[in-house]
């Protein structure tokens, strides 16, 4: 049995008199100890996923519609809240996108961290989280742990900071790790010693991580399964080999067109998808890609398209999938 | 931080010799004075019968020329303002602040009588408006945009908008003439002395209740929407929903994480008030008939009697100095992150 199941997760937000579905019906399982990769562009709906998965959609503006939300079998969304915040950063933890702000400024990183252990493991001495945290800094190949414990975030650089929320997050080895772009904020360099620490600690410690991007190379990197999401749907999930070696939906493999290739002839012009996303309040009845989709036909401006099984473990949502998956259809940009 | 400190403690001289001189020196350049008071007295005194012929304050006949320079050199007027000023500061060191050429009494003795009453204000209103505006704060930013925040929104505003004396007046008006719930006025009763212990802790806190309202209502305001929007802001901030998804509660994360956050614009005026304890407010002084330093001040200035004025300024300079003073530390106190004085790893 999967760790977690998303089964047709629907979320609505209210905005100025109006309600607008900003995920509909997102369904997607994740297994123990598994990397799980959503990827889609800003305002796609990978965050707000997420968010909704721990609990914290903002409130009162934003709330699931439909769906559920099955963390060992167990439905999350009717879950009291007390037994909710047992769950929360004690079993699914998750880590943010800016490690500058995600931390309070007038608090020791020492308070900071500890408080994890005085939530779920009140029963533990002062002495005992002492040593703990201490512990977990290291983990996170933190320098100098001992001083870090009673310095302020302030005087942490970024990827420091990152490296205090991962600790923070691996304090009660929690089941599931959520990381919402936890390296977008961060320069290359930082970057690539964070994901290398995320796949360490993860061998270390067989949590399962679903790791939200829209940077398709860190998916490679690190993921062994990927949900492409595009305007508040899921438009394919495949293993990650299949997914960058034979796209089927348009949008993927527009994605993967666009990223730029060392044999690409210098000087020349990037491959970019065209049209820009629509609006969340003037999402188009039929496929939202429809406007931008170069293998475009009638049908798919008045149906939706579903999510069908394109082979085992590869699921898509296209009209013409079929032809894609033949390699009838003409490559992307030609 | 600690030599920032002392160079702020340091800058107080500099600051404080400039305020004076520039008070000083306006003293002298202002119109009427103490001299000019005794020689309308005088003649008015003299001129009882001829009532009617208007005296002129220049040529004062009524005072020899000799009488006249006697009393400049016993004001220090016959000498230049700058001789005198020096003089003025010399004594000013050794606490010496000169007579009131009111009263005749040293000017140290007229402040310090009426401290304690201003002191009392002060001190009250300072918990009064501090200890319903944080909390009524934080209730509002939890409970933002419900009836209840609208409804203490207009009401903190209303008081805001209508002057205290306004306010002061309207209380007098319906709670001690006509309900006769509160007392007329006063700092105490007449009786003040024959009362027993309580009875005077009770007699002062119900002349103390409409003033205290005076005082504070306009204040109200201020600091209950700054403690709101503050709140607000922290509330929404990232790191308040890293607590949250540390599994925290939502109230612990409130005081545990967003309260201090969201104290530092407060901490940033609070030094400030050690100086309104002080200034207090003449008008609100005036219709309680509460005898304060702010009372002081306003009939001190109106009646030109300049070494109480001096006085006052001298106090309440200082004071204000050292409020900013107070401010800066507890700021430093709330905020981790502001050091000041030294270059490393500042905001």
């Amino acid at each position: 049995m999967p760790i977690l199941e998303i089964d047709q997760l629907s979320i609505a937000f209210d905005t100025e008199g109006d309600v607008v579905t900003v995920v509909d019906r997102v369904s997607f399982d994740l297994e123990a100890g598994e990397t799980l990769g959503v990827v889609g562009e800003s305002g796609c709906g990978k965050s707000v996923t997420a968010l909704s998965i721990m609990g914290l959609l903002p409130k009162p503006a934003g709330r699931i519609q439909g769906g559920d939300v099955r963390f060992k079998g167990e439905s999350l969304p009717s879950l009291a809240p007390e037994r909710m915040r047992d769950i929360r950063g004690n079993r699914i933890a998750m880590i943010f996108q800016e490690p500058m702000t995600a931390l309070n400024p007038v608090h020791r990183v020492g308070r900071q961290l500890a408080e994890t252990y005085t939530l779920h493991q009140g029963e533990l001495s002062a002495d005992v989280v002492h040593r703990r945290c201490l512990g977990l800094l290291e983990q996170v190949g933190i320098p100098a742990p001992e001083q870090r414990l009673s310095e302020y975030p302030h005087q942490l650089s970024g990827g420091m900071r990152q490296r205090v929320m991962i600790a923070m997050a691996l304090a009660s080895k929690p089941d599931i790790l959520i990381a919402d772009e936890p390296t977008t904020a961060l320069d290359v360099t930082i970057q690539a010693q964070i994901l290398e620490l995320l796949r360490d600690l993860q061998r270390e410690t067989g949590m399962a991580i679903i790791f939200i991007t829209h940077d398709l190379g860190v998916i490679a990197e690190l993921c062994s399964r990927v949900v492409v999401m595009y305007a508040g749907r899921m438009a394919e999930q495949a293993g990650i080999e299949p997914l960058f070696a034979h796209p089927v939906h348009p949008y993927t493999r527009g994605l993967l067109a666009s990223i730029p290739r060392l044999e690409d002839t210098p000087k020349t012009l990037l491959t970019t998808i065209p049209g820009v996303v629509p609006s969340i309040e003037e999402l188009p009845s039929g496929c939202r890609f429809a406007n931008r989709c170069p293998y475009v036909k009638d049908l798919c401006s008045r149906e939706a398209p579903e999510l069908v099984s394109a082979s085992p473990g590869h699921r898509v949502a296209c009209h013409r999938w079929r032809e894609a998956e033949a390699g009838t259809l003409e490559n992307w940009g030609s | 931080m600690t030599s920032y400190f002392i160079r702020r403690l340091l800058l107080i001289i500099p600051t404080f010799i400039g305020v004076t001189i520039l008070v000083f020196t306006l003293t002298r350049l202002v119109p009427g004075g103490p001299i000019e008071r005794m020689l309308s007295e005088a003649a008015l005194a003299g001129a009882d019968e001829t009532a009617t012929t208007s005296y002129d304050s220049q040529g004062g006949s009524t005072l020899s020329d000799a009488q006249l320079e006697d009393l400049k050199a016993y004001y220090g007027f016959d000498k230049p303002v700058v001789v005198s000023y020096f003089e003025w500061l010399g004594k000013v060191l050794v606490l010496d602040l000169g007579r009131s050429t009111r009263y005749s009494d040293p000017v140290w003795n007229t402040i310090t009588d009426r401290l304690p009453v201003s002191i009392f204000y002060g001190v009250w209103a300072l918990i009064l408006t501090y200890g319903v505006c944080i909390p009524l704060g934080i209730y509002k930013a939890i409970r933002h945009k419900t009836a209840f925040d609208n409804l203490t929104s207009a009401l903190v505003f209303a008081g805001y908008a209508i002057p205290n004396y306004v306010v002061a007046l309207l209380l007098l008006t319906i709670f001690s003439a006509n309900l006769e719930w509160f007392p007329l006025g006063g700092f105490v009763s007449d009786d003040f002395d024959e009362l027993s212990g309580f009875e005077k802790i009770g007699d002062v806190s119900i002349h103390a209740v409409l003033p205290l309202i005076a005082y504070t209502l306009g204040g109200f305001a201020f600091y209950t929407i700054l403690m709101k929007n503050s709140l607000m802001d922290n509330l929404a901030a990232e790191y308040v929903r890293t607590a949250v998804a540390k599994g925290m509660d939502f109230r612990r994360a409130i005081f545990g994480h967003a309260f201090r956050n969201s104290l530092i614009p407060i901490a940033t005026g609070f030094g400030n008030n050690i100086s309104l304890i002080l200034t207090g407010s003449f008008l609100i002084e005036t219709i309680f008939n509460i005898d304060g330093i702010g009372l002081l001040g306003f009939e001190s200035l109106v009646e030109r009697d300049y070494p109480v004025v001096m006085g006052i300024l001298v106090v309440s300079s200082i004071l204000f100095l050292i409020g900013n003073i107070l401010s800066d530390i507890c700021v430093a106190l709330v905020d981790p992150r502001v050091k000041f004085g030294s270059g490393d790893a500042g905001q």
